[in-house]
């Protein structure tokens, strides 16, 4: 090193801030230039100086067994304390995923649970028609399969209910008491069911159109029963004779006790 | 410490309080009280040199080592503790000294420096020479600039330069600089 080290180096030297090759080169330097090692000898005194200065011998008390002791009953207790202030946190949480799980199971399931708009007709426009069918007429298979829908009773239907532009792929015009059950094709008794629905939905009230005819001709309910409890809530009737909250995803042929295919 | 002072001091932990803490928080608390013994002198003459009074040095020292276990137990960082340590109590101890400055301006105490261990050997003359040199090392001491004398104590407390520079926000060269100066003029005496 041909220059003198500045003051800055020397005190990192003593520090033990420099690198190993600076450290080596300083050291060097030291040992050649007396008026360095003088200044470098008055900068370590004066650090000998500071930390005779700075260092009390009386500061045990910091650390001394009743700070110490003071330190443990301190952390206890800050344990404590948080975990008391846990407990309101953890019950939110708790009330929060209550809530989200409800939301969820109504968002996914649940389509069942809310019923959407469109999967009820509207009871003044739609009451639902249907005469009295005697068995022999009713219980013989494909007896009753619904007839033609004339031209100008669907454009009636749809003026009714405003959706006379809405395109054809979008909703089938359903009965609301099934033919099955004696239900009439009369403007009383369609009406628009969106094919949209998820849930509640065509497909589920075939299934209920499916059953209650074998059990009116089980002789489970009477035909009026089924009439009007299908006309007045089909989704209700739904629940109540297929046992399920919400509408059943595969509809597997229902069999009746002592149908062909029940063992 | 001595081993059975450690030994008797976790003795004790084990009776203080109803709540048994899960192993993770008696880790932490052993951890904790490790640093405490090892810092816990230094922290609190750190604390005592930016002016704050014995009693609230000593309340500081606790909050800075409830820091310490609140950020053990949350499994932060540890690389440096000794660091993190000076650096909340330097925080800690200046917002309590706003505090106090707020409110009664004259309970800001000065600097407790260390009496001068005079050599027995030293004949009359040298003693009182060395007397009044240590009293001439107080006093530039007390003069010194806060910053400079924060950085001169954080260095005695065995702090590197770069951990120094992190306690006090300022860059490796302005600690470099501070160092310096300090030290020239408390040479010069």
């Amino acid at each position: 090193m041909c220059d003198h080290p500045a003051d800055t180096i020397l005190v990192a030297c003593i520090d033990g801030e420099l690198t190993e090759a600076m450290t080596i080169d300083v050291e060097r330097h030291l040992q050649e230039c007396d008026a360095c090692a003088m200044r470098c000898s008055a900068l370590r005194h004066a650090s000998g100086d500071v930390a005779q200065l700075w260092h009390p011998a009386a500061n045990e008390r910091a650390a001394g067994p009743a700070a110490r002791q003071a330190l443990i009953r301190n952390m206890r207790e800050d344990l404590i304390r948080r975990s008391a202030r846990r407990t309101p946190i953890v019950l939110a949480l708790v009330a929060a995923l209550l809530f989200l799980t409800v939301r969820f199971e109504s968002s996914l399931l649940g389509k069942s649970l809310l019923v959407e708009r469109g999967a009820l007709p509207v009871s003044s426009l739609t009451p639902g028609a249907a005469e009295m069918v005697g068995s022999e007429r009713l219980c013989v298979p494909f007896a009753r399969v619904a007839p033609h829908i004339p031209a100008a009773l669907r454009q009636q239907v749809l003026r009714d209910y405003g959706m006379e532009h809405v395109p054809e792929d979008e909703y089938e015009l359903d009965y609301l008491i099934t033919p099955e059950l004696g239900g009439l094709t009369d403007r009383r008794n369609l009406w628009p069911e969106p094919y949209g629905l998820q849930s509640w939905n065509a497909h589920a009230k075939d299934a209920l159109e499916h059953l209650l005819p074998r059990l009116v001709c089980s002789g489970r309910i009477d035909l009026a029963t089924a009439q009007r409890e299908i006309a007045a809530d089909w989704i209700g009737a739904y629940k109540k004779y297929l046992s399920s909250n919400r509408p059943i995803q595969l509809h597997a042929r229902l069999l009746l006790p002592g149908e062909p295919g029940r063992e | 410490m001595t081993s059975s002072k450690l030994q008797a001091a976790l003795n004790l932990s084990a009776s203080i309080g109803t709540v048994d803490a899960p192993a993770s928080a008696r880790s932490a608390q052993d951890d904790v009280l490790r640093l405490f013994d090892a810092c816990g002198p230094s922290l609190f003459r750190y604390v005592r040199a930016l002016g704050i009074d014995a009693a609230t040095s000593q309340d500081i020292v606790q909050e800075v080592f409830l820091a310490l276990f609140h950020h053990v137990r949350l499994e932060r960082p540890r690389h440096n503790l000794k660091g993190w340590l000076f650096k909340v109590a330097h925080n800690m101890a200046l917002k309590q000294r706003r505090k106090l400055q707020r409110r009664h301006a004259d309970e800001i105490s000065d600097i407790e420096l260390a009496e001068l261990v005079i050599d027995p050997c030293l004949n009359p003359e040298q003693r009182l020479a060395e007397e009044q040199r240590h009293t001439r090392l107080r006093s530039v001491m007390h003069a010194l600039p806060e910053r400079d004398r924060q950085c001169l104590y954080l260095r005695a407390e065995g702090l590197r330069y770069r951990e120094i520079a992190d306690v006090l926000g300022i860059s490796l060269g302005s600690v470099a600089k501070s160092v310096t100066r300090s030290l020239a003029r408390l040479g010069n005496v």
